[in-house]
């Protein structure tokens, strides 16, 4: 039996890890949401370390800006150079600062313009890695408990003073993975703002553009350009008026089945965003259903 | 052990991959670089060993990959491996061309690979021809940097033998 298996331990081998992944997936597709310790550690880890990378990349840029300035000039220049990239950083280092400031001060406004939704800041750390799907990975950055707001889970909303950002579908320790409106699995149940219109919001899948689709029934009067397309709330997931969108050009409209379908540019673009708030409840008007059931 | 450092610039690779490309301005593009490693390792290591480290990889990429289902890329490597190993003996991959195609239609068969086991095993998984284009986008660009991907395998397994590649990289 040894011997067999020494003369056949590639077949095995092979055997072995081509059934491994399919078992792996099937567990990890049928527990979609929850994830199992491993996972979570070592998802938790990769995190860590794309954040540590993004760092140093962003170091070793800067460091290599500055050593083309000084093989660049002459020594005359050089001194005024340094001078200039000083000021010049500084000026940067301000604008930075301010761009973070007013970053924030659109979180604080946000969150004190719905005090009724617990929210809980996070920052982006991964970006679009693969043409397949549209996933960010975030640091949630309030990683202790706190007793006014509930912890995160998958489902939340993730938005931004801007608007709508996305969904949780996997939180491993203080990293979250949030799929974003323009992953092409994405549905959000929305309302033409001002109309009453009520439709679904459904991803494009493209990876630049950040765009997606708002079907509507083709019973309903056409769309304005322009006209704004915020959540409805009436699918429990993401809080009610939150801007998703506009419409971008209604010629371009086309019928899909029983439904008008009309391109939308997104309200938030996330290759721009870098700090995130995800919504740990939603009011409980809200989280009642049109029919009355919890 | 002699992939582990093949392993290793894979790592690196991937780490570095998203804030490089945002560095440059290139959001828009990614590159396969485990295929590569994957085919750098079957053409020099067929063996048990080399299909462990690919798998290994492929595990390695799955974390890498949010959204996605945990062990489909290590199946689709290991898949790959396998067929790899039956061709690449007959292939010169030290040329550039034949590298760029074979990675390219390797690209492809994954590409294919990853739609059927989504449509198999994700719940969430939806037809899109997005996938399909952007999957092409990156068969590209991966085709097209394969040979200084190659190139930059050969130095790291090359290190850990204290000998130099000298194979030529435009010949």
């Amino acid at each position: 039996m040894r011997d067999w298996l020494f003369q056949h331990r590639f077949t095995a081998f092979a055997a072995v890890l081509v059934i491994l992944p399919l078992l792996l997936m099937y567990v990890t597709g049928s527990t979609i949401g929850s994830s199992g310790p491993i996972e979570n550690g070592t998802a938790a880890m990769t995190g860590w370390a794309q954040t540590g990378a993004g760092s140093v990349v962003n170091s070793v840029g800067s460091f290599s800006s500055r050593i083309g300035a000084v093989f660049s000039v002459a020594s005359e220049n050089f001194r005024l150079s340094q001078e200039n990239q000083r000021l010049l950083g500084t000026s940067l280092k301000a604008r930075r600062i301010e761009a973070e400031n007013r970053e924030l001060r659109l979180l604080l406004g946000l969150r004190e313009s719905r005090p009724e939704l617990k929210l809980l800041p996070a920052e982006v750390v991964l970006r679009d890695v693969n043409p397949f799907f549209r996933v960010e990975r975030v640091r949630l950055l309030m990683a202790e408990k706190r007793e006014d707001i509930p912890a995160a889970s998958a489902g939340n909303a993730v938005i931004t003073s801007a608007g709508l950002v996305g969904r949780v579908t996997e939180i491993r320790r203080s990293f979250a993975d949030v799929m974003l409106v323009s992953d092409h699995r994405s549905r959000v149940a929305v309302q033409v703002h001002g109309t009453g219109i009520i439709g679904m919001v459904v991803g494009s899948g493209r990876k630049a553009g950040f765009q997606a689709r708002v079907q509507v029934p083709v019973s309903e009067q056409a769309l304005q350009k322009d006209a704004v397309i915020v959540t409805s709330g009436h699918d429990r997931v993401f809080p009610r008026g939150i801007e998703v969108g506009y419409i971008a050009d209604p010629e371009a409209r086309r019928q899909v089945g029983p439904f008008m379908e009309y391109d939308i540019v997104l309200a938030e673009d996330p290759s721009t965003v870098d700090t995130v708030m995800v919504v740990t409840e939603l009011p409980v008007a809200e989280s009642i259903d049109a029919f009355g059931g919890k | 052990m002699r992939n582990v450092f093949v392993l290793i610039a894979v790592f690196v690779c991937m780490m570095i991959q998203v804030p490089i490309l945002t560095l440059l301005g290139l959001t828009t593009f990614s590159v396969d670089a485990p295929l590569v490693a994957m085919l750098y390792i079957a053409s020099t290591g067929p063996g048990v060993v080399g299909m462990v480290i690919v798998s290994l990889m492929g595990l390695l990429t799955d974390l890498f990959m949010p959204g996605g289902l945990p062990g489909m890329q290590m199946e689709i490597l290991v898949v790959l491996f396998l067929l790899a190993r039956m061709v690449v003996s007959r292939l010169q991959l030290n040329r550039t061309l034949p590298l760029i195609i074979v990675v390219f239609l390797s690209s492809l068969v994954s590409l294919g690979l990853f739609m059927l086991l989504s449509v198999i095993f994700d719940r969430g998984y939806q037809h899109s021809s997005t996938v399909v284009t952007g999957g092409l986008a990156q068969a590209l660009l991966t085709a097209l940097l394969s040979p200084l991907l190659f190139k930059l395998f050969g130095v790291a397994d090359g290190r850990f033998h204290h000998r130099r590649d000298t194979r030529s990289l435009f010949v």
